[in-house]
């Protein structure tokens, strides 16, 4: 039977309005400002602009604040509001060559034009824990160099090892204005997939999900044995072409984080032996999820490489289904709400076939009597 | 930058020109652009042809800096179009969803293709923002400069 | 190249005065009409709008059109002035043939093989089809037509100047697709009403 219940309104306004108390915490402390979250708290911000897939500092420090701290709340947040907004165009591509680096270093070529940039980076601290934060401390000064940096930061990989034809290239269709972008946002996702819709599923993928699965290629799941070729961070100019001025213009700056690695191939038939790619780009400084991305991105080339697929981080459909946090906390979580009649049937069943089962073995046991 | 202002056969400006200061416009900030407006002389009025609204610019990128196309993700863009009472129509483009910043963006993108005013705001608009951008910008380079490493080869004392 | 080139007839007139209500009025009002067929909805028309098309129809698409919307404009409709105003206020798509169209902008005059061509969907995906939008100039409740169907408690009368008798037969060959099939609103110059592919249409003159 069928029983339709209704209640709890009460309730659920009264859960939210605890909700927002708790948010606020002890009143005696004072209230967070968004300005100090995306000043103070700038990487947990990134990985929100990242996964919400929308770049605005401001508004994914509200939702972290609105959120209380719970990054996949925040992003959730941040992927409807962006459903409320109109879509004006799609940008120039950036040209990451042309960043104001901040930070950018490569683990295959020590001596590389324009050198290696650490920028602020945790890489070489003793993971200590810092107690003079608890007070307000002195900070620091950063140093300054009369030196400057280059002009010219070329990406590593166009220019080092291209020359002798060791590495893939990344082929551009002759007529590409023609062809259209995969775009996860207005299509659905469908298999196989291409590598556009790939990277942009990885971009705004999980970055605990594509971590793990990049881990899981150096512990020898598809091993491709990775090198990161470059990791740059830094500004690069959003350039669009709207329709009424007929040119490009550039309309400020988004912080990027690239990474490029080389990875060894064994060659195939149609192939030579030679180095291949795999690509990682993230909003803001994310360095941990754009090395992961670019490990993932090169397995899933498996099929365009002729490689045999043999792990999961080199099937798309368990790799592209699983990575949207979105999509698998909605899955995951709904199993909390009430499944009151679900469960009422499930109950039904097991008790009917433990009645089947006792009046088998009944009948069973007078006839063997 | 007025002194090299290069101008069209027909007196309107070159279009390197306006994209330099409609992309200095959208860098700068509300505020600074409010100040910069009061100061000019009063009355100065534009109708709206298009209200200020924001939206999303889809971000692109190519596999490998180089390679194919693909949608990264969107940032929040704010736009609006004025016109003057002149006639010259403005378009401000900004990130972010300050709709004032886009607003002013285009009142002064509209007002600096009036060529009784390029010269003029060029010089006391658009470059000393300019100037304040780049600074900032050079003052950031200096300290990530700083960061480069210089490697020294350590003699090993393996041959004797 | 000059930076007033693109300054031409379109890219100067200006949209919904204020784009979120305006706008969020207009889908009403084309809802209201699409699910309460022949019930006449007053639109408040956009301040200005280009000379080929009607304040009405111009609403509609600053409403409803945006970037990922393909707006096809029959000859009488078409000018630089109406392309430039769309793609600058809603940055859509002018297609060069109604069969790529997801709004057909048509008048009383134009052909029926206009109409044969227009995207009705498919069984998976019936709302991948074509919305006309007619100019018309004049829609009353005056017994040319009568509506039955979904959204009409025993029927509706409607009349709308100049449609052509084979118009309506279109309609009818149109409705027989469903759940595939176009839907039509007529946009006068103040007022619009909608048929939709669900509804039957009986012609005074046929009973």
């Amino acid at each position: 039977m069928y029983v339709a219940v209704k209640g709890g309104e009460k309730a659920i306004a009264n859960a939210h309005k605890l909700l927002a108390e708790d948010r606020r915490g002890c009143p005696d402390v004072d209230e967070l400002q968004t300005r100090q979250i995306s000043e103070q708290l700038g990487l947990g911000v990134s990985r929100i602009m990242a996964e919400g897939s929308l770049y605005d500092k401001d508004l994914c420090a509200l939702a972290m604040k609105q959120a209380r701290g719970d990054m996949i709340e925040a992003i959730f947040l941040i992927r409807a509001y962006r459903t409320t907004l109109p879509r004006f165009s799609y940008s120039v591509p950036v040209d990451t060559s042309k960043m104001d680096i901040d930070r950018r270093i490569s683990a295959t070529f020590k001596d590389l034009p324009g050198g290696q940039i650490l920028g602020p980076t945790f890489d070489y601290t003793h993971r200590l824990i810092d107690f003079t934060l608890e007070a307000d401390e002195q900070v620091p000064k950063a140093n300054t160099s009369e030196a400057g940096l280059d002009d010219d930061m070329p990406r590593v990989l166009d220019n080092l090892l291209k020359g002798e034809g060791l590495i893939q290239s990344e082929a551009v269709v002759e007529d590409e204005d023609s062809q259209a972008v995969g775009d996860l946002t207005r299509e659905p996702l469908e298999f196989p997939a291409n590598r556009d819709v790939r990277l942009q599923n990885l971009a705004r993928g999980d970055e605990g999900f594509v971590l793990a699965l990049g881990y899981s290629t150096q512990r020898g799941y598809a091993r491709s044995h990775a090198f990161v070729g470059e990791i740059r961070f830094g500004k690069a100019s959003l350039v669009i072409e709207p329709e009424e001025l007929g040119f490009a213009i550039d309309i400020g700056d988004i912080e990027l984080t690239e990474c490029e690695t080389v990875n060894q191939f064994q060659g195939s038939k149609t192939e030579p032996p030679q180095f291949t790619r795999g690509y990682g780009l993230a909003f803001g400084q994310n360095e941990r999820k754009a090395i992961s991305m670019a490990l993932v991105d090169r397995a899933l080339r498996a099929r365009e490489l002729g490689e045999d697929i043999v792990a999961a981080v080199q099937d798309e459909e368990f790799v592209l289904s699983h990575s949207d946090n979105i999509q698998s906390t909605g899955f995951v979580e709904h199993i909390k709400l009430p499944h009151y009649v679900d469960f009422q049937s499930e109950l039904e069943l097991v008790r009917r076939m433990r009645r089947d089962l006792e009046e088998k073995n009944i009948s069973e046991k007078q006839a063997a009597e | 930058m007025t002194d090299t202002l290069e101008k069209n056969t027909d007196g309107t400006v070159d279009v390197a020109t306006r994209q330099h200061w409609i992309s200095v416009l959208s860098r700068s900030s509300s505020n600074e652009l409010c100040a910069y407006w009061e100061d000019l002389s009063p009355g100065l009025t534009y109708s709206m042809l298009r209200q200020p609204e924001t939206g999303l610019v889809m971000v692109r990128a190519r596999a490998g800096g180089k390679g194919q196309r693909f949608n990264l993700g969107e940032a929040s863009v704010t736009r609006c179009s004025v016109s003057m009472e002149t006639g010259e129509v403005g378009h401000g483009y900004v990130t972010g969803r300050n709709k004032r910043h886009a607003e002013m963006a285009a009142a002064f993108d509209a007002l600096l293709q009036n060529e009784n005013w390029t010269a003029r705001l060029l010089e006391n608009v658009i470059a000393p923002i300019d100037e304040r951008l780049q600074k900032s910008k050079n003052e950031r380079q200096a300290k990530v400069a700083s960061t480069k490493v210089d490697f020294f080869t350590m003699v090993r004392g393996e041959d004797e | 190249m000059s930076t007033q080139q693109n300054q031409v007839a379109g890219f100067s007139i200006p949209g919904f005065s204020n784009p979120i209500f305006d706008s969020t009025d207009v889908f009403r009002k084309v809802l209201s009409a699409m699910s309460r067929p022949g019930e006449i909805q007053t639109i408040k028309a956009p301040s200005a709008h280009p000379e080929s098309l009607n304040p009405t129809s111009s609403a509609i698409l600053l409403a409803l059109a945006d970037m990922e919307t393909e707006v096809w404009l029959a000859p009488e409709m078409d000018s630089i002035e109406a392309r430039n105003y769309l793609k600058f206020h809603t940055g859509c798509k002018v297609v060069e043939d109604p069969k790529d169209s997801k709004f057909a902008v048509v008048n009383t005059d134009t052909g029926i093989d206009v109409y044969n061509k227009l995207k009705v969907g498919s069984a998976e995906y019936p709302d991948r089809s074509a919305t006309v939008i007619m100019m018309v100039d004049d829609i009353s409740n005056d017994h040319d037509i009568t509506l039955k169907g979904p959204g009409i408690k025993v029927s509706n009368t409607l009349k709308v100047e100049h449609v052509a008798q084979e118009f309506w037969y279109w309609f009818e060959e149109n409705t027989r697709l469903f759940p595939c099939g176009v839907d039509v609103i007529f946009a006068s110059a103040e007022q619009i009403a909608a048929v939709p592919r669900t509804i039957k249409v009986e012609h005074a003159s046929c009973m």
